[in-house]
């Protein structure tokens, strides 16, 4: 009885909150917004059981000392292998993002305009969403096809995207602060930044 | 000179002597470093060195100086007096910590160069936006990894020495590492959030991509790692009560702080979404509500939510500390009484530190995208690519365990192979 009278507290503790997650937190109303998809709630379980088996080991019998310089090396070099091993395997169950794909023969501006928005290099996505995709430190351009005619007085759509990449402080939308960078210019050829407004004209 | 005692004498030697076998293959390897990156890279390594050419100048004849003063340092352990000994010594540290600096410029530099780099004096591609922040962390950091490599050796000399004396000098060389190591990890989360802040400034995109983008589950990662070395600083508390008679009576409320450590931690790694990055569509059959975190929970998305995290954990890691400081108040340190988790915990927290540079190191470097030197000079050569995570974790790893299998190469050479000085 005594390894179970051991193990109960940790074992219940876990299955407790473990309850809370899977059981309890979905009765919740829905008007709440407590909802947690399953993928949440397995994260969360993953830190509870971590925490559950963590006690246990606080409870567990003393280590006996490795008798022997070889067996002590070997079971230090089994530990490094463990702990790095365990550490390796976290890296590789998070999302991964896909690899960038070979670029291939582009078939019209509007797609080559498309590939530099999502470029990293070039960075429009992550202060720009569209379609909910993006950063959201600078203005949605999901409609900005529609808008850029509108935005400003005696400009055309085209006039206004080109200013906004070559010279965004001419034009601040409200709301949103200066941090869009100014040398466009000197990072894009001619050619890009047409594909580019290309694109965004697109976007409606 | 203070206490006059014997073991602070030997902890210092004997680490001097890790140093010192250290110190010829950190040479090394540095020395391999740059001849790899100039076949390669060679436009790359041109534009450094010649924008760099004094630092890097100064740097050659800083190692040789510090070379110099390691090798006085030590042949002169005791024929000269305690304070030329000492002031050796801070002049060791001080010639090292400005040869860190002027290697902080290169890197910097290459993340954050000031406007019109060309230009540009030297002493401003030195005092780059990003340099001071990267200065501030590498500086603490450098203070946390020694006290741990202390620890390292010490738990290694402890599961392998067969007599009890040393034993127990080595379980107290351990605790003495450790307490360094954590006492400045607790301010690393300061350094780190100072450093992030100077690359918001230069330019948000980068941050973007960090925190929100491609490399926003290295973050992820960052934090379990980082939760892992404070549970484990924690648990070293816990598990050195059992060496002070009547300690254990203290064990109780530590288990309140592995809670707190746990919750923090919980907080802190909680994402926004379970997306791999901005762009990535939802997967097939799955609604966007499944990976994003719900509206009443949004707070734990915040970064508030997870600074006030860390700052408890930070803050109950101290309180471990102070709870075993109470506890040698009211009993007697027996050392070397001690069960042998702790010497594995000892081994835990460097293995861990080490990933972490690791990784961290990574995402400084993936930082740039596909720019050498950050929007001046483009990386274009076939090597190019964002690696993964998971390819990340695993080149991580293997330096991890290159490193470790090194470092116990280089402990067993100076202490297991002949006899030990200073014993």
């Amino acid at each position: 009885m005594a390894p179970i009278r051991l193990v109960k507290g940790p074992l219940l503790s876990t299955l407790a909150i473990l309850i809370l997650i899977w059981v309890l937190l979905p009765l919740l109303p829905e008007g709440w917004g407590w909802g947690f998809g399953v993928r949440f709630k397995f994260f969360f379980s993953i830190i509870v059981i971590s925490g559950g088996l963590f006690f246990l080991l606080l409870k567990a019998p003393s280590l006996p000392r490795v008798k022997g310089q070889g067996k002590a090396l070997a079971a230090i070099f089994l530990f490094y292998l463990s702990v790095t091993g365990v550490l390796v395997v976290l890296g590789g169950i998070f999302p991964q993002f896909e690899l960038p794909g070979v670029e291939g023969e582009m078939s019209s501006a509007m797609e080559q305009g498309r590939t530099l928005f999502s470029d990293p290099a070039v960075g429009c996505y992550l202060c720009h969403a569209i379609a909910g995709s993006g950063g959201t430190r600078g203005p949605d351009l999901s409609r900005i096809g529609e808008v850029a005619s509108n935005r400003k007085a005696g400009m055309t759509a085209e006039d206004y995207l080109r200013e906004s990449i070559l010279v965004p402080r001419a034009y601040l939308v409200p709301g949103y602060p200066a941090l869009m960078p100014e040398n466009l210019a000197d990072r894009l050829t001619p050619e890009q930044i047409d594909n580019l407004i290309e694109f965004l004209r697109s976007l409606r | 000179m203070r206490t006059k005692e014997n073991r602070y004498e030997r902890l210092a030697k004997e680490t001097m002597k890790v140093v010192a076998i250290a110190y010829a293959f950190t040479a090394l390897l540095g020395g391999m470093f740059a001849f790899i990156l100039m076949g390669p890279y060679q436009q790359f390594t041109n534009y450094l060195f010649t924008r760099f050419y004094s630092v890097f100048s100064l740097y050659g004849v800083l190692l040789l100086v510090e070379s110099a003063l390691m090798y006085t340092y030590w042949y002169t352990w005791d024929s000269l007096s305690k304070g030329w000994h000492i002031g050796l010594g801070v002049a060791l540290n001080l010639v090292g910590t400005v040869a860190m600096l002027l290697m902080n410029a290169v890197g910097s530099f290459m993340l954050t160069p000031p406007g019109s780099p060309e230009t540009a004096s030297l002493w401003a591609l030195i005092n780059n936006p990003s340099w001071t922040g990267l200065n501030l962390h590498r500086f603490i950091a450098n203070i946390t990894f020694g006290g741990f490599m202390v620890a390292l050796f010490a738990a290694f000399m402890f599961l392998t020495s067969s007599k009890a004396e040393d034993r127990a000098f080595y379980d107290w060389m351990g605790f003495t590492g450790n307490f360094i190591g954590v006492a400045t990890l607790m301010l690393l989360p300061v350094a780190g959030y100072i450093y992030a802040k100077e690359l918001f400034l230069y330019d948000a995109s980068i941050s973007t991509l960090l925190m929100a983008d491609k490399l926003s589950w290295f973050f992820e990662l960052q934090g379990v790692l980082v939760g892992l070395l404070f549970l484990g600083a924690s648990f070293y508390m816990w598990l050195g009560t059992q060496r002070i008679e009547r300690g254990a009576r203290f064990q109780l409320h530590m288990k309140s702080i592995f809670i707190i450590v746990f919750v923090g931690t919980a907080i802190w790694i909680t994402p926004q979404n379970f997306l791999a990055d901005l762009t990535s569509p939802t997967p097939a059959g799955v609604a966007m509500e499944e990976l994003a975190i719900p509206e009443g929970a949004a707070f734990l998305g915040l970064m508030m939510a997870k600074a006030l995290a860390v700052t408890t954990i930070i803050l109950v890691t101290f309180l471990a500390y102070l709870l075993y400081r109470r506890a040698i108040a009211t009993g007697r340190v027996v050392w070397g009484h001690i069960d042998a988790k702790a010497q594995y915990v000892l081994i835990f927290l460097p293995t861990i530190a080490i990933f972490t540079m690791g990784l961290m190191g990574a995402i400084r470097e993936l930082a740039r995208s596909d720019w050498h030197i950050y929007q001046v000079l483009p990386d274009t050569t076939p090597y190019w690519f964002m690696p993964t995570l998971a390819h990340t974790s695993l080149m991580s790893g293997v330096v991890t365990l290159i490193y470790l299998g090194l470092m116990t190469f280089i402990f067993w050479l100076g202490f297991k192979v002949g006899p030990a000085r200073g014993s």
